[in-house]
Order: structure tokens, then sequence, then C-alpha cells
């Protein structure tokens, strides 16, 4: 029932290659891998403290493709020229590659805690659908907004 | 009233700074003030909710309309019209048509459907005729740009009345059909049908229909 539901709603609202444009706001940087149209924006959050990522998908293929945020390559770079790996906060072991639906398009945002400072965090949009090229994106570090005290 | 709001929204944003904790989680109203978007902290949506359909087998509902002519209207006796173009009596109706199916493989699907009418002839405000039935079909199809060409089989059963009486007549169907879909968008489509009676000679059927389908053409490309 819910898949029938999603069916008659998604019904006419086809994504088009390209566009970046859908009921889904595609914000941020864009890349086109493989079949996968990505919009990428960086949404630190400072009460949290995490770096935050906001992702928006659109599959331009008329076949379901792989979205695998879990094993995205995403880099930060520390004030110290260092770099690390980042992985996506997930205490609920939730985040894992999912199929997204033909022309269908998707949106999730993550949080990556590297613990530090980060100056600029780098994704492979490439590897969300597990594309052979790398496209890399980066995003410098937002200007951290006061918290009320 | 606003006491009672922010006694509401007060512990959940406590629990929301420690997602970790069950205990909390557990008396956490769910989804009540949840503004976070950002997986971990948000409660309502579940990681993944884009990918529903692709989860799931495929499956398609479709509405239609379908005349069927039958050839040889001699059951019906009280419902029946004559046609110049034939010695033999025949008589026409009028069904809705609900179908529900699902892809078995890349160009295989089985399904099911209910249909539901009367005769065009010999019925009145006063008539109880009707037209019931249930069929299986299996089918196989392809895909051509955005048109799909499919043949398929289908055993069921149809029950008539006639339009002044009760009592409903049964008999067995089998038929052989052809359809043609043109996909509107990757989930919505419109058909038409064509069809004959493997049993009974001179029967046919031809009608149109709409489809909605959960995976985008069918999960078929």
């Amino acid at each position: 029932m819910r898949a029938f539901l999603a069916g008659v709603l998604l019904a006419g609202c086809a994504y088009q290659p390209s566009s970046f444009r859908s009921e889904t706001q595609f914000l941020g940087q864009r890349a086109t891998t493989g079949c996968l149209d990505i919009a990428i924006e960086r949404r630190d959050r400072s009460t949290v403290g995490e770096a935050v990522l906001a992702y928006s998908f659109g599959n331009r293929c008329d076949r379901p493709v792989i979205v695998d945020l879990a094993s995205a390559t995403v880099i930060g770079r520390r004030t110290d020229g260092g770099s690390l790996v980042l992985h996506p906060y997930d205490p609920r072991r939730e985040i894992e590659p999912r199929w997204l639906d033909g022309r269908a398009v998707g949106r999730e945002t993550l949080a990556y805690d590297a613990g530090v400072t980060l100056v600029d965090i780098c994704v492979d949009a490439g590897s969300i659908p597990r594309a052979p090229m790398s496209s890399w994106l980066c995003f410098a570090s937002q200007p951290q907004r006061p918290e009320v005290p | 009233m606003l006491l009672s709001m922010l006694l509401l929204v007060l512990p959940h944003e406590e629990a929301r700074a420690d997602s970790v904790d069950d205990d909390l989680d557990a008396l956490t109203p769910p989804c009540l003030g949840t503004d976070s978007e950002v997986v971990g902290y948000r409660k309502c949506t579940p990681y993944g909710a884009w990918s529903l359909a692709v989860d799931e087998r495929a499956i398609f509902v479709a509405y239609g309309m379908t005349w069927r002519h039958f050839g040889d209207a001699t059951s019906h006796s009280t419902a029946r019209s004559t046609t110049s173009s034939s010695s033999t009596e025949s008589i026409d109706a009028l069904v809705f048509v609900e179908r529900v199916g699902v892809t078995l493989s890349p160009g295989a699907f089985a399904a099911f459907e209910i249909e539901m009418g009367n005769f065009a002839a010999g019925s009145d405000a006063e008539s109880h005729d009707i037209v019931v039935g249930g069929l299986g079909a299996f089918g196989l199809r392809g895909h051509l740009a955005s048109l799909t060409l499919g043949g398929e089989l289908g055993l069921g059963y149809r029950g008539y009345s006639e339009p002044h009486t009760y009592e409903l007549v049964g008999e067995l169907v089998l038929e052989a059909r052809g359809r043609a879909e043109i996909w509107l968008s990757p989930w919505f489509t419109i058909g038409v049908v064509a069809g004959s009676s493997l049993r009974r000679h001179g029967d046919w059927m031809a009608g149109i229909s709409l489809g909605f389908h959960t995976q985008s053409y069918a999960g078929e490309r």
C-alpha cells in the first residue's frame, strides 16, 4: 500500500536530467556522475559543532541507480594542513547503500564529527553512485554564528 | 494551553541533544517538534525514504473500462439484441475493471483483475442485470521507447444476471489479449487492450485503462 501511494504521488514528477530541479531543492555545488545529478551544500551547525552536508540527488536514467552515502569518500582538512577521512554520524546504523528509482530524486543531510576544526571538506561525488571516475567537490568552512547565551 | 505545549516540547529538546539515549527516546513523543533534518537527529523520516519503491517488487494498479461483445447470447435471452451483421444474436456489456499486477522478472508479469458492469442493451432503471468477473493473467511485454507492447493469457470466472432476474449464471473464462501502453511519465501509463475468448467463438473485448506503477517503467529498464 505504501508503495502504491508512493507511486501515485510520483506519477508525473519525473526528474529531468541536468535540470537540478524538482520538488526537492538542489542547493550547493553540483556534479554529474554516472546516472546521478548531485548537489551538495555545507551547512555546519554551530549548536552541534559538526560539519553538516546536505545531499540532493536525481536519477538521470530510467533504471535504478545505487546511492551509497555510507561509503562516500569525504575528506576533511585540519588547520595544521593534515587531512582525515570523515564518516557520517549514524547512531542508529541506518545509513546504508540504497537504490534510487529511475528518474526519481532524493535528499539526505548527514553530519560529520571530526573532533577538530576543519578548514574545508571535500567530497568525491563519484563515489556516491560508485562511479569509476572521481568528481571532487570542496567546501570551505562557514563562519560560525555566535551562540545565544 | 501554551504551558502544556511547552511541557511537551521541552523534554523532547533535551532528548535530541543525546539521541543515543534509548531511555530518553522512549519518553520522547515521536516527531513532535523535530525540526532537524540531519540523519541521527531526526526522528520522523527514516534514512532512505526516497528509495522505498525500489526496495519492493514492482507493482502496478490499473483502472479501466472494457467493452465486451458476446457473440452468442443464447444464455442471455432477455438482454440480447440482434446485430445486423450476423445471423446469430449477440449482446454487449460495458464493465469497469480494476487490475493489480506485479513484475515477475523483466518482461514477464502476473495480474489479477475484477470487473463489474452491466449489459449495454435491455437495461433500464428497473433492471437488475449485472456482469461480474475475476480473472488472473500471465503475460509478456517489451518496451520500445515510450511504448510498451505485450500479450497475456487470462483465466477466470464471469457471472451474469439478466435484467429482470437476480439469478447469476457463471462460466469459465479463458482469454488471449494484446496490450499497448504509452508511458506518460515513468510511473504513469495510459493503455488500450483487445482480446478474444478462447472458449466461446465470437466473444471479444476492447478497452482503455490508466495505470500507476510503483517503480519507474515497471522496473524493467
